[in-house]
């Protein structure tokens, strides 16, 4: 039992209990800082702009590392919940942005499959494994047990791989075009784009009527 | 006394001029003194009759008659035997026959009272025989030779006297004697006594010998034979021991002396008058064979007198035949036949004419029995001549008239109404006169032990001389609700005739008897409101005469009572008293009743001292010692206004409580009784509450009971409430507050510690506490709500109550009286002994440190802690929804106290603190009890209980560190 009067030790009491529980809303934080940290490792590499790190959100993080370094754990406490509250808005608008761009990746590997259903170019297993990898590519490894820089280099691995692994299957698809009337087509087609057939020419028409593609056009065109 | 109002100014000349030896001897109780001098004893001698004594009828028999048996003829020796009651006239008559027969030339040797055996053997009858005759009694040398021998050398005769006596019992059948060493001492010791009784009178009528029956039971040396019964056994030894002297000295025994005297007279016959036979107890069986021998060389008459007891032995059926036997007094009482209450005035009257009739004042012509017929004119040149103050009714009397004296013989007990008795009374009351003790013969206290009924009015009885006066010498008139008194006493003692103007005394003309009185005084008999108005002056009309009122029976009875007030004051438990004695007591009890508040202690106090309703809380002087719960009141310092006071409220009381009048009571007896109450008060006081001895053990006698009262009281405060110092004002506040009872979290504190049984007994003492509290008002109380705190710290200071408590004596407190009790009846011995009981339960507890941990956790939390910082401390913390369910309740429940909660709380640790290393016990008990309670107490235990641990509480920020630098170092 400690000594001291019950003041003191309401006072210690209060500080240890204070502590515990700032301990707890950092070690969200830190949580918060590696989803975020991993998340821009996966948009550094899928996407061509990535977001820059909002700085305010870098200021309320450095105002609590600065709070933890010198033990102000009032001023920790103060400043924890905008750190987090800022981490948390940061994670949320690198996860809009991943998502807007998988979006679009969701879209072109679903044109790579319809393509595929017509023209069998690739293993249709190959395709549905970069539907799921890009369904499931922003849940980032939160496992303490793994270093972070371990689950990083998994992230940024994985990310990479993904990228490779639909390069080779659009490969794969192109290959039978490159070089034909629609080959920019296709090309668009498979990038997701959309394809104005009044902007195309009577050859490229009859080229593409002529190709694997011809029911899928028609049946797009009827179906708008 | 100093100035006395006699006739003419002086003394009565006859008994200014008294020869005081002369009146001895007309009142002596021993008729030999008066027989000495013939003529005083002729004057005074009245007619003697008896009853024969063997015969029961009421046949008489005169002393003339008596006489002549003795001057008629007989043939050897003969005897007349008077047998009487003491004091019934069997000297007056054995003295009468001895001066006619000395008349007669008979030769009369006359043995008193006081004679003693060795003398009358070897002196009055030697002398008797000189007297008559030429030389010496043959065999008197011897006796005389014994005589000097046990008046000088009386160890020497009994050493030779026991060794014969022993010896000859020895030679007795079945006796088994060994006298030696010490039982032998012891014999001589007790025949050396004997001896000095048969040669020095002692006692009268007491039968004088060696051994009595109840000695040979008593002392195992005389009880030396197998079979024989004490009466006989003492029988043996009188006569062994008698007979060892007699041979020893070669005496001759009374009868053989005797033989050789009588045989000298020839036919002049002697007479040897015994006036108490009992003299001659050890001879008494030879002499009756003597006596009773006829043969004709014997030739003694005997005048044998004495009590049944003594002349029994002469009751043989010999003795019966020969002897004569009178009685004095009649067969069941002590009454004579020529003194009754027709002739007591003539009886005395000349024992107080003779000092007259030496000079001619009184001269009595009498019939020839002796008997007064008259009384003549004085002789012209004698005193009362001169005097002329006296007339004839009452002149040989003074200074008693005749009424006066009938009531003295009336006065007397039944038992006493003999002539002695009568005689001796009449002169002592003349003694006090004569010497002067008292003005009045009335007003003597010899008066007071005689039983007098008659009353007067109230505001004459007040006036004592007037009230006795009136009283003894009024003659009731007729109609009985008068009593007239000859104005020539009053003057004679000194009592002036201006009494009169302020008292309801009328003038009445006398009767032709009391000529020369003049206008007699008429004075009302009985209470207040007999004949005429209090107040009224002489003069009035008289026609209230004979008026009557009804009376209440208490009036009635305080007129039937007021006249054995005097009797009363004199002895309270005289047989004239027995019945007024009810009232004077009821009187006095309840009197004290009233002045001690129902017998309290203290004025307005709750303690009492309860007298039951057989029990007195006084003690009349003559009746013994007063109790130690008792005062002692003398009757005599009532003076007559107070006692009529005391009998009128008593008769009230006793018979009609309800119309006593305490007020007037108190009005005349006020002062004077409540002098009793004080000291009533004060013995009670004194020796049941001031004596340390009756609550303490030796050595706490320093202990009053003042200290007790605070030590009970205390000790209740302090089981009250543990944490308060216990201080005169923590008494006081306990005092004013409401009833004291164990504080609950004591209570169960101490049911960890101790049995049931002991529980009880301190929930029992704090039930006492209300009881110890009145007492605690009754002892400090300084007004109504306020104490005497510095008195009250001076008991605390110097006597610590457990202390007090512990010194207490069981048997001290066991014995103090049930009496001793509270207004409410509870007794102050069971009160003690509840305090008695307090320090033994609480043994060994004193210091006790069970509790000390908690105090100490508890004080080491609470001192120095401020309470506002304290507060808010608990309510950042109990924003924080995460902490154990258990701390936020206590915590939730610690806000609930307030702040004058903490500070007695800690004041409770502080006290303990301070008092658990006290040096009385007195405060290390109260330490540990105040440790006990702060064990129990609520918020003591949450304090005690909180759990304030917040665990490991160790801060790894690393991790938080490297990824906030990496997040702030991107751009």
């Amino acid at each position: 039992m400690t000594t001291g009067t019950l003041e003191s030790e309401l006072e210690q009491f209060y500080h240890a209990h204070r502590k515990k529980h700032l301990i707890k809303r950092v070690d969200e934080a830190t949580e918060l800082l590696e989803v975020v940290l991993l998340l821009y490792s996966i948009q550094e590499i899928l996407l061509s702009d990535p977001l820059a790190p909002d700085e305010d959100a870098q200021v309320a993080v450095q105002t609590v590392q600065d709070a933890i370094e010198v033990d102000d754990f009032q001023e920790l406490d103060d400043r924890l919940p905008e750190a987090l509250e800022r981490l948390e808005a940061e994670r949320d608008d690198v996860r809009s942005a991943l998502r807007r761009h998988l979006r679009d990746v969701e879209d072109r590997i679903g044109g790579l499959e319809a393509l595929n259903r017509r023209v069998e170019r690739v293993e249709a297993q190959d395709i549905r494994d970069l539907s799921g990898t890009a369904e499931s590519i922003m849940d980032v490894p939160l496992d303490q047990d793994e270093p972070f820089e371990e689950r990083n280099r998994r992230v940024r691995r994985n990310t990479r791989q993904f990228v490779t692994d639909l390069k080779t299957v659009q490969n794969a698809m192109f290959k039978e075009f490159r070089g034909s009337d629609i080959a920019g087509l296709v090309r668009a087609l498979i990038r997701g784009e959309d394809v104005k057939l009044s902007s195309q020419s009577g050859e490229e028409l009859v080229a593409l009527r002529e190709s694997t593609f011809g029911p899928y056009v028609e049946l797009t065109l009827e179906g708008e | 006394m100093s100035s006395t109002l006699q006739p003419a100014d002086s003394l009565c000349p006859h008994f200014r001029e008294i020869d005081e030896e002369l009146l001895e001897q007309l009142s002596s109780e021993v008729a030999k003194v008066r027989s000495q001098k013939k003529g005083l004893f002729e004057f005074t001698h009245r007619q003697i009759e008896v009853f024969d004594a063997l015969d029961d009828g009421e046949e008489t028999i005169t002393e003339d008659e008596i006489y002549e048996t003795l001057t008629s003829h007989h043939e050897g020796n003969f005897a007349v035997v008077i047998e009487g009651n003491v004091g019934t006239g069997k000297s007056e008559l054995c003295a009468y026959l001895s001066h006619q027969l000395q008349s007669d030339d008979r030769p009369v040797l006359h043995i008193g009272k006081n004679a003693d055996l060795l003398s009358i053997m070897a002196e009055e009858i030697p002398n008797f025989y000189r007297d008559h005759f030429e030389g010496e009694l043959p065999g008197a040398g011897n006796a005389k030779r014994l005589q000097r021998h046990v008046s000088e050398n009386r160890r020497e005769v009994a050493r030779l006297v026991v060794s014969k006596a022993a010896l000859a019992i020895s030679d007795l059948d079945d006796t088994t004697v060994n006298l030696a060493g010490e039982p032998r001492e012891k014999l001589e010791d007790f025949v050396e006594q004997k001896l000095t009784a048969i040669s020095q009178r002692g006692e009268l009528a007491e039968k004088v010998r060696f051994v009595e029956p109840k000695e040979v039971e008593e002392f195992s040396y005389l009880n030396v034979f197998d079979t024989k019964s004490t009466v006989d056994a003492a029988e043996a030894w009188n006569e062994a021991i008698w007979d060892a002297v007699r041979d020893e000295y070669d005496s001759p025994s009374m009868d053989q002396l005797l033989k050789r005297v009588g045989q000298k007279f020839g036919d002049n016959r002697p007479v040897l008058v015994f006036e108490d036979f009992s003299i001659s107890a050890l001879d008494a069986e030879k002499l009756r064979n003597y006596m009773e021998d006829d043969s004709p060389e014997n030739n003694w008459d005997f005048i044998i007198a004495g009590t049944q007891d003594a002349t029994e032995v002469l009751h043989t059926q010999t003795g019966l035949e020969r002897h004569e036997f009178y009685r004095t007094n009649r067969p069941d009482s002590s009454s004579v036949l020529f003194l009754d209450r027709d002739t007591c005035v003539d009886f005395i009257r000349p024992f107080l004419g003779y000092v007259k009739h030496l000079d001619g004042s009184v001269r009595y012509e009498r019939s020839p029995s002796n008997t007064i017929v008259e009384i003549d004119e004085p002789d012209p040149d004698s005193l009362c001549a001169e005097c002329g103050f006296c007339d004839q009714a009452f002149r040989d009397l003074f200074p008693f008239n005749e009424i006066f004296l009938r009531r003295i013989y009336e006065g007397l007990q039944p038992e006493d109404q003999r002539p002695r008795k009568y005689v001796e009374k009449v002169f002592n009351v003349l003694e006090d006169y004569y010497t002067e003790i008292v003005d009045s013969p009335a007003s003597s206290d010899e008066l007071d032990e005689l039983s007098n009924p008659l009353t007067v009015h109230d505001d004459i009885y007040v006036n004592e001389p007037l009230r006795r006066l009136t009283t003894w010498y009024g003659t009731p008139a007729s109609g009985g609700d008068r009593l007239l008194v000859d104005p020539r006493f009053a003057t004679a003692f000194g009592i002036d005739e201006s009494v009169l103007d302020e008292l309801p005394i009328e003038l009445e003309e006398g009767s032709a008897k009391t000529d020369g009185a003049g206008r007699l005084w008429s004075v009302p008999v009985g209470g207040a409101d007999t004949g005429m108005s209090s107040g009224g002056t002489s003069g009035g009309s008289g026609g209230s005469t004979g008026k009557t009122e009804t009376k209440s029976p208490e009036e009635q009875k305080i007129i039937e009572m007021k006249g054995y007030l005097d009797a009363w004051r004199n002895d309270p438990s005289s047989s004239a008293a027995e019945d007024l004695d009810v009232y004077m007591r009821r009187g006095l009890k309840d009197a004290l009743d009233t002045l001690t508040e129902g017998f309290s202690l203290h004025n307005n106090g709750d303690l009492e001292y309860f007298v039951g309703g057989n029990e007195e809380p006084f003690v009349l002087d003559g009746h013994g010692i007063a109790d130690r719960d008792q005062v002692q009141i003398d009757p005599t310092d009532f003076p007559p206004s107070e006692l009529l006071a005391l009998l009128e409220y008593g008769v009230y009381r006793e018979m009609n409580a309800n119309d006593a009048d305490e007020v007037a009571f108190f009005e005349v007896a006020g002062t004077h009784m409540t002098g009793y109450a004080r000291k009533w008060r004060e013995n009670v006081r004194t020796t049941h509450i001031g004596s340390s001895t009756n609550f303490f053990t030796r050595g706490s006698s320093q202990y009053s009971f003042e200290d007790l009262v605070v030590a009970m009281y205390g000790m209740a405060a302090v089981l009250d409430d543990p944490w308060q110092p216990l201080t005169a004002e923590r008494i006081e506040d306990a005092y004013l507050g409401s009833e004291l009872t164990v504080d609950e979290d004591l209570r169960d504190g101490l049911s960890n510690r101790m049995m049931q049984e002991q529980l009880d007994e301190i929930e029992e003492f704090m039930d006492q506490s209300a009881h110890a509290e009145s007492l605690l008002d009754e002892y400090f109380a300084a007004s109504d709500s306020v104490l005497d705190r510095r008195e009250i710290r001076a008991h605390l200071e110097s006597s610590p109550p457990l202390d007090v408590l512990d010194g207490l004596k069981k048997t001290g407190l066991e014995d103090l009286p049930a009496n001793l009790r509270l207004g409410s009846g509870a007794q102050l011995r069971d009160i003690f002994l509840t305090g008695w009981k307090l320090p033994g339960i609480f043994d060994g507890l004193a210091g006790d440190e069970e509790a000390t941990a908690v105090v100490e956790l508890v004080d080491g939390r609470l001192r120095g802690a401020d309470f506002d910082a304290t507060r808010e401390y608990i309510e950042r913390i109990r924003t924080y929804d995460d902490l154990e369910p258990e701390t936020m309740e206590n915590l939730g429940r610690l806000t609930a106290y307030r702040e004058a909660d903490f500070e007695e709380l800690l004041s409770a640790c502080e006290l303990h603190e301070d008092l658990s290393t006290a040096d009385t016990t007195q405060r290390r008990l109260h330490g540990t009890l105040a440790g006990l309670k702060i064990q129990q107490h609520d918020l003591a235990s949450l304090i005690d209980d909180l759990e304030l641990s917040a665990g490991g509480t160790h801060a790894e920020f690393e991790e938080f560190q490297e990824l906030s630098d990496r997040f702030t170092d991107l751009n």
